[in-house]
């Protein structure tokens, strides 16, 4: 896995720029922030002033309860206060993007299932550096590759879903392909086209399952869900036999929830993306932020989190109950990270899954 | 009775006039126009209203009278003109003065009394004095005595919507009274109430006229209301003034076919000039019929047809089944006949052509009866088209 | 003192007709109205016909390409058209049918039934949506199970995840509107008119199809164009009942397309364009079919309509209106009750494992759905009180004002009704987004986007009020002395104010209950409830959504009974 290759500056185009907002031109008027970014770059937060700073603000696209739960562990442990904010990307980055032209953001720290945008914002200098102690313990696929940016908070791996009620053991998919079988018709279920899980699964499965899987898996009529809760709230209800691609942690709730739900992780390969944490680099409050993505990425902090969503930690020394050994699976993470990062990539994968999603 | 009367001085502005002197003029517009759009509803309208003088402004819908009326309010704005009241310009476009409506101390009756319904009597009549900072224990007083003077003291305290139509008017009559206005403008006061009720309110509001003896202008398309309130009519027509003067002087002498057609009951008469009678009186021949006119008249300028309009008034004709031959007794047949109680209308089939009579109902004709029909000369004016 | 001879007065008067007269109170909420409404649609025009840099803003290249990769997505078209078209002929039917019911027939408890009907409305899509996906999904909604209990049946009764199941929805909570609507009509209906028909000897159906109905057209027309153009621009309910069953109406489609990574906002805004123009074309339809329809039959007067006695049929009303209310009001709200007590998504008769956890959960533990409540009445009451006092003077100014250009401003105040609130809060948003001001991201920029959506209701509300107000009342006052804030402030504003009431409560539910206008305006800090049940939708769980739900709910109740019992108390005074 390479995710070290290198991105320079000057060959950077306008598109890749302009891929980060909607009003995405006054980027470059911004030097200022570049200076001020490097300048706080790698200094030790202190705790004292990040309890004056005032609560941190985490941008995310997580399920709420469970960052809200995590935020208030923080805060217990720390005594610096946080507060979330959900946004989606469409949401997230227009916001961003007005905020960067005025100059302030109003998040501190961010978390998002895109490591494309994430490096995107790196290369417009829109990132603080901070390097947490712990940094040794992620794998080079885990964070940028200049390291301190970003960091893969949780690996999300995507496996299938059923639930045996609705769906016999013995005739249920054992692997991808098995999704083209007729009797699945009209009950398959992915995220829509919106979903960043969606574009990590279509771009790590794109050169490994047959060229016309998409076109075939279409004309099973798979039906577009606007998050993974609603996939499993189905299935579930057995309104939907199969669910395509389902996040990992509604399995593990799901399971904790004492349902008889069941997770097929292909021998192929098990699309997984990394969910990453950056703090923005106009941040009033470096301190608590440092702070925060500290402890976010220790080994307690990974625990909780991850016990909290029911995930897979990119550390090796976590182990979160009802998870299968992450050793035993063929994860499949987006290899390429500059084609990944392509504009026109993702233009490519919204028109298929569209297609296929019947949108 | 007494307090009554003493109040009336109070509420009074300055001394009576006679009525048959010329009163000098109070209020006074000059070559008023008014337009609505594009389209003009006042042409050029002249007159003026003594202090104490009582005018009607009388004619059909659209004559432009409410307009008139309303300019002088300052609720329109005229296309030119001036308006004085009180030897104060209100407006003038020469000039461009423009005095708004809140600072001509005027008054006004509407038409659909303009009560304001989230008040109550006695706050709807307080109004004006509280908007003249009049003191409380002031306001209290007159608006008391205004009440009672229109009888409704007792529901001072009432919301003005628990009234009736006619309870309303009384209100609306004492709210204008009540802030001492130099005049009183009324729009139709009374054309939204029963015949009955209209007539006692009529009585009511010539009574309060007597009493305050303030300058009104009354509006009206009812000429019964016009000549039992005013000292002065002015009947307006398609814009302008066509006639102007005493209530009796109109009825008697009405100059115009319109005046004649729309003040009591006339039947207008179309004739060639036939030389003049004894008494030097023109004599007019219409159809077979042979029409002296009133003594001391003169026709007017005949039309192209060189035929000449006289107004017939046939209100209590004589009729009957014989009489020795005079100057103007006809021979006609009853062709229709209405009873109405009071009067007797009468269709007949007269030598001049049809006529419509008004007669008392002491001696009845039937249908198809031979009759002799006589008017006296001074009841046939000539008129104008 | 020159006479003007008639020709000259006839031309000042022509002059001074013609001469330009705008007077500020026309032209200030003109020009402001016109910037707030026409920067927005110009953004969304642009961006329609941008072919170049998607994100570029404003477009560089233009074309019609955007227009033509539409025509690949013609269905989203055809379906919207079949939802919004279905649903109001259903809601055409619900809606006469039980106005004649509460109004022209003698079943017992109209009163009652008239305001159990109009709840509904102020309840909203979203209600309606998640309530009903819990009542009609296949295999796990309420109605099927218990068609399956009792039959032993195996296959689902009602599949709400359907076009009729949308349609369904949409129908019986825009239906309410159709009865108010065509119930005053009603109302206000001569029954001498048909008693003149029936003397003539026409029967009771002959009468209803010859002189009530065209009698009733102008009403119908206005009630089918209401709800046609709600229904076109609706969102949460082809959204919740539609996306996962493969069925994708213009709103759900430019969902998708504006969430996605990168969002294509050139296409969504070419099919924004091609829904305004399907909601201008209906708006001139109905004002075409209306044209030269007189209006005389229906006075100002208030009629007692002539009430029919039904005989044993009566009780087939009762039952209709009943069903009406059992299916838009008791199921839905009941279902969200049952669903708020629950511990886990599927809803269980357990009663000693319901909890209130939820309830306190949505409105005290969790900050962001705490918020969303607060921001909600927050903006309920602010768009409520800017919304009635602009549509206020704006109602004044077309009506009492002689400045030229009032019917103009009419027209203008008028226009957010041809916009989607969608699509109209996309414009808005790039809008603020390009404007040097601070207004993203926070509440102020969703207040005025909600006056500026709710201002045709609020002034439709309030000009109503305004031209029964007798100009004798105001011109009275100033007779008597009273300048023009004298005026306002003792005879025009008292008189207003039972109307002034009812258009802010009215306005109050409509923003509480919004979600297409905040949808893509509200965000982090500005979380209001509409967008916020949607999003507990997506990822919360039926439980916590459902107390949310029902927390809205209850505020909208609150506010309908409170202005009730105000407005009553009012008229007794």
């Amino acid at each position: 896995m390479k995710l070290t290759a290198g991105f320079r500056r000057d060959g950077l185009t306008r598109r890749q720029l302009l891929i980060t907002g909607a009003g995405g031109v006054l980027w470059s008027a911004m030097p200022h922030l570049v200076s001020r970014a490097h300048a706080e770059a790698s200094q030790p937060p202190s705790v004292e002033a990040a309890k004056a700073e005032g609560p941190v603000v985490v941008w995310h696209a997580d399920q709420e309860a469970d960052v809200v739960e995590f935020l208030r562990i923080f805060k217990e442990k720390t005594g610096v206060d946080a507060v979330q904010q959900r946004l989606l990307p469409g949401a997230a980055l227009p916001k961003l993007e007005a905020e960067f032209r005025a100059g302030q953001t109003t998040g501190d720290v961010y978390i998002t299932s895109d490591s494309g945008i994430m490096e995107n914002l790196r290369l417009q200098n829109r990132l603080l550096r901070y390097i947490p102690k712990d940094i040794d313990a992620y794998a080079p696929e885990y964070r940028s590759a200049e390291p301190g940016y970003w960091t893969t908070y949780y690996v999300n791996v995507g496996p299938m879903m059923y639930d045996p009620r609705y769906v016999k053991k013995e005739i249920a998919p054992k692997t991808w392909t098995d999704l083209l079988d007729p009797q699945w018709k009209g009950q398959i279920g992915f995220q829509n086209s919106a979903a960043g899980t969606s574009y990590g699964f279509w771009f790590a499965m794109k050169d490994v399952l047959p060229k016309d899987f998409w076109d075939n898996l279409g004309k099973n009529n798979p039906r577009a869900y606007a998050s993974s809760t609603q996939i499993s709230q189905d299935i579930e209800r057995g309104d939907l036999k199969i669910g395509g691609r389902v996040s990992i942690f509604q399995y593990v709730k799901s399971v904790r929830n004492k349902q008889s739900v069941q997770a097929v992780f292909p021998e192929i390969g098990v699309p997984a993306v990394n969910q990453v944490i950056g703090i923005f680099s106009t941040t009033k409050r470096p301190n608590a932020s440092k702070i925060f993505t500290e402890f976010m990425l220790s080994k307690e902090g990974q625990f909780l989190w991850n016990n909290i969503q029911g995930s897979y930690s990119a550390r090796k020394d976590i182990h979160i109950e009802h998870l299968p050994d992450i050793t035993t699976l063929k994860l499949r993470l987006p290899v390429d990270f500059q084609d990944y990062m392509r504009p026109e990539r993702r233009r490519e994968f919204v028109a298929i899954w569209n297609k296929m999603t019947g949108l | 009775m007494l307090a009554l009367h003493r109040s009336a001085q109070t509420l009074s502005f300055g001394e009576t006039q006679p009525r048959n002197t010329p009163a000098p003029a109070y209020i006074e517009v000059r070559d008023l126009v008014a337009a609505f759009g594009a389209k003009i509803v006042v042409k050029g309208v002249s007159f003026s209203v003594g202090r104490g003088e009582h005018l009607s402004l009388l004619g059909p819908s659209g004559c432009g009278k409410s307009t008139t009326l309303r300019c002088i309010a300052g609720l329109e704005t005229p296309v030119s003109g001036e308006i004085v009241i009180d030897g104060n310009l209100v407006f003038s476009s020469a000039k461009r003065i423009n005095v708004p409506t809140e600072k001509r101390k005027l008054s006004m009756v509407f038409q659909s009394y303009a009560i304001w319904p989230h008040m109550s009597v006695f706050e709807n009549v307080a109004y004006g004095l509280r908007v003249q900072r009049v003191g409380e224990s002031e306001i209290k007083q007159r608006v008391t005595e205004m009440l009672r003077m229109v009888g409704i003291e007792d529901y001072i305290n009432r919301p003005a919507t628990d009234l009736s139509g006619g309870q309303q008017q009384r209100v609306a009559l004492a709210r204008s009274y009540a802030s001492r206005p130099k005049a009183i403008l009324l729009d139709e006061p009374l054309s939204n109430l029963d015949a009955r009720l209209r007539v006692r309110m009529r009585d009511e509001i010539k009574e309060f006229q007597h009493k305050f003896d303030l300058s009104t202008i009354y509006v009206t398309h009812d000429q019964e209301e016009a000549m039992a309130i005013s000292d002065r009519i002015i009947v307006m027509r398609d814009g302008h003034i066509e006639q102007c003067g005493k209530p009796l002087d109109i009825y008697d002498t009405p100059c115009t076919r319109f005046v004649a057609d729309f003040i009591g009951a006339a039947n207008i008469l179309v004739g060639t000039d036939a030389g003049e009678a004894p008494s030097g009186a023109p004599v007019l021949k219409v159809g077979d019929a042979l029409v002296e006119c009133a003594p001391g008249s003169e026709l007017f300028p005949a039309d192209a047809g060189s035929m000449h309009l006289a107004a017939l008034r046939t209100v209590y004709p004589e009729m009957c089944r014989d009489a020795p031959p005079r100057p103007n007794q006809w021979a006609a047949t009853v062709t229709r006949r209405v009873l109405l109680g009071d009067i007797v209308n009468y269709t007949l089939a007269w030598p001049g052509g049809d006529l419509r009579v008004h007669a008392f109902p002491n001696a009845l004709f039937e249908e198809g009866e031979r009759i002799l029909l006589h008017i006296p000369p001074y009841r046939t004016v000539p008129v104008r088209a | 003192m020159s006479v003007l001879s008639e020709q000259e007065a006839q031309r000042a008067a022509f002059a001074r007709a013609s001469a330009f007269d705008l007077r500020p109170e026309v032209w200030i909420p003109l020009v402001l109205l016109a910037g707030t409404l026409g920067f927005p649609f110009f953004l969304l025009v642009t961006s329609a016909f941008n072919v170049g840099d998607p994100e570029a803003f404003p477009a560089k290249v233009y074309g019609v390409d955007n227009f033509i990769a539409l025509s690949g997505h013609l269905d989203w078209i055809r379906n919207t058209l079949v939802i919004a078209g279905g649903g109001t002929a259903l809601g055409l039917v619900i809606g006469v049918v039980l106005a004649w019911i509460i109004h022209r027939t003698t079943m017992p408890g109209r009163k009652l039934f008239e305001l159990l009907i109009a709840i509904p409305y102020p309840l909203g899509p979203l209600v309606g949506a998640l309530a009903w996906s819990q009542l009609g999904a296949p295999r796990d909604g309420l109605i099927n199970r218990m068609f399956g209990a009792i039959t032993g049946i195996e296959t689902h009764l009602i599949n709400i995840y359907t076009p009729m199941g949308i349609i369904f929805v949409e129908a019986i909570f825009e239906a309410p509107v159709a009865v108010l609507i065509i119930g005053a009509a009603m109302q206000r209906m001569d029954p001498s008119l048909e008693e003149c028909s029936s003397i003539f000897g026409s029967g009771k159906l002959r009468t209803a199809w010859k002189v009530t109905l065209p009698l009733m057209l102008p009403a119908v027309a206005s009630a089918a164009l209401f709800m046609f153009t709600s229904m076109i621009g609706s969102f949460a309910i082809p959204t919740m009942l539609g996306t996962s069953s493969r069925f994708y109406v213009a709103t759900n489609a430019m969902y998708v397309l504006l969430q996605g990574y990168p969002p294509n906002y050139p296409l969504a805004a070419a099919l924004g364009l091609v829904l305004i123009c399907m909601t201008a074309l209906a708006v001139w339809l109905v004002q075409r079919v209306l044209r030269g329809k007189s209006y005389a039959v229906i006075s100002g007067k208030n009629y007692r309509p002539r009430q029919v006695d039904m005989g044993w049929i009566t009780w087939v009303l009762f039952a209709i209106a009943s069903l009406y209310v059992l299916l838009s009001l008791i199921l839905p709200m009941g279902t969200l009750l049952l669903a708020s007590f629950q511990s886990s998504n599927a809803i269980s008769f357990n009663f000693p494992a319901w909890t209130l956890g939820n309830y306190k959960y949505v409105m005290f533990d969790f900050p962001t759905t705490q918020q969303a409540i607060i921001n909600s009445l927050l903006l309920g009451v602010g768009t409520g009180v800017i919304g009635v006092l602009l549509a206020t003077f704006i109602a004044l100014a077309t009506h009492r004002s002689r400045s030229d250009g009032r019917r103009l401003l009419e027209q203008m105040t008028m226009l957010p009704q041809a916009f989607p609130r969608l699509i109209f809060a996309i414009g808005f948003l790039w809008m603020i987004l390009a404007l040097p001001l601070k207004l993203y991201g926070s509440l102020f920029a969703v207040l005025l986007a909600y006056v500026i959506v709710f201002l045709p209701l609020a002034y439709r509300g309030m000009s109503g009020v305004v031209v029964q107000i007798d100009i004798a009342l105001e011109e009275a006052a100033r007779i008597s002395g009273a300048g023009a804030f004298r005026i306002l402030r003792t005879v025009t504003l008292p008189l207003l104010r039972p109307g002034l009431l009812a258009t802010w409560a009215l306005l109050f539910m409509v923003s509480v209950r919004e979600i297409s206008a905040s949808l893509f305006l509200s965000g982090p800090g500005t979380q209001v409830l509409g967008p916020a049940i949607f999003s507990f939708w997506d990822s919360g769980g039926m439980p916590r959504v459902s107390a949310l739900a029902v927390v809205q709910a209850l505020i909208i109740l609150i506010a309908l009974t409170l202005v009730r019992s105000m407005a009553n108390r009012g008229a007794k005074v």
